[in-house]
């Protein structure tokens, strides 16, 4: 016989009753004591000294070390420095009508359960960045280069069943 | 201002930032019990799932920069407890609750109507057998059925919280629960 219980939990979500038989026991006062004062001693700011006196002396003296820095260095200091813009360009836009689609999608790892693999799947199944992502383009005539070639073979625009040459995403040339 | 066991937890989180310990204690007694139930479930050993709750609090409260506005604070804290759950888990191996802790060849969910029940010793037995069962399971689907079951998480808080897609969780509690129910089906008494 499986046990009731256990067979509710592998079904879920479980009734109040189910879930209090099934929870582990709850750790004593101590423990959640020991848990909390950790937590605490890594969250919290460090308890600070309440000598006031000290404290006073040590702000004041940092305060006028600052402004003697400050003085001093509006006196010899460089000439300020240019504003910047607020925006800067560090790359030229190119544009891709289809950015925001992705072509021919390849599953991601966590989008993948295998349950059996049956025939000849070879070592591996691809998964994650698609090698080829974005817009697909063809290779224009002036792209392709055919050094050594049967006798007649030119680059054609009749896609037929020929082997297709994609062309670089972003070099489109005539544009 | 007002008092931290009736405070919201954005409020409890924003007074931790400026230092209060009164807020740090409510909110830490406010989510403590379903954390541990979480990590308890991914560990299945109450020292490891304790260490599990103190560093998911200490990592949740101190990340906050990747939080803000994105989900609750109980999912965004579930979801660092079940990751320390599962690297505590992973580096300790599970070493001591599988083995101090194996059920004993007899049944103990065999009906018995002329022996008292010992709820106890059957309530132990069940966490063992389950504590088994769940480790079985890649990680993956643990987390993401442990997160929903114990943690109490909608389908939509799990995906937040893992960063997948809610077809993604449920896919994965589908197989989870396919798996438990073989696992489960060992412990068939004879």
């Amino acid at each position: 016989m499986t046990p009731p219980d256990a067979r509710q939990y592998a079904d879920g979500p479980l009734d109040p009753a189910t879930r209090r038989a099934l929870a582990p026991d709850s750790p004593t006062r101590a423990d959640w004591k020991r848990v909390s004062d950790g937590i605490a001693a890594r969250v919290l700011p460090k308890h600070r000294s309440t000598n006031w006196g000290r404290r006073a002396v040590a702000g004041l003296a940092v305060a006028g070390c600052g402004l003697i820095a400050v003085l001093v260095w509006r006196g010899n200091g460089p000439a300020p420095r240019a504003t910047l813009p607020d925006v800067v360009k560090i790359a030229p836009d190119v544009t891709d009508s289809l950015a925001e689609f992705a072509v021919l999608p390849i599953a991601t790892d966590d989008e993948l359960q295998i349950a059996t693999l049956r025939g000849d799947w070879g070592t591996g199944l691809v998964v994650g960045e698609h090698p080829l992502s974005g817009e697909l383009r063809l290779a224009t005539a002036d792209e392709v280069t055919v050094e050594r070639s049967p006798a007649g073979t030119e680059p054609t625009s009749d896609h037929g069943d020929l082997p297709m040459v994609f062309g670089l995403k972003g070099k489109r040339t005539g544009e | 201002m007002p008092r931290p066991d009736a405070a919201t937890d954005d409020e409890l989180v924003g007074r931790i930032a400026r230092g209060d310990a009164a807020a740090l204690d409510a909110l830490f007694v406010r989510h403590r019990e379903l954390a541990y139930r979480v990590a308890y479930r991914l560990l299945g050993h109450d020292a490891d799932a304790l260490d599990a709750v103190q560093d998911g609090f200490v990592n949740a409260l101190t990340h906050l920069g990747r939080f803000r506005g994105q989900s609750s604070f109980k999912t965004w804290l579930l979801k660092i407890v079940s990751n320390a759950a599962l690297d505590i888990g992973r580096v300790r191996q599970r070493r001591d609750t599988r083995h101090a802790d194996t059920p004993s060849d007899e049944c103990p969910w065999v009906a018995d109507d002329d022996a008292p029940p010992d709820a106890g010793l059957e309530r132990a037995d069940l966490r063992v057998v389950l504590a088994d069962a769940l480790a079985k399971l890649p990680a993956a689907q643990r987390q993401t059925f442990v997160l929903h079951v114990d943690g109490e998480l909608s389908y939509k808080d799990v995906a937040e919280a893992l960063g997948i897609s809610i077809g993604t969780v449920m896919s994965r509690l589908f197989y989870a629960r396919q798996r438990l129910k073989s696992f489960l089906a060992d412990y068939v008494c004879s």
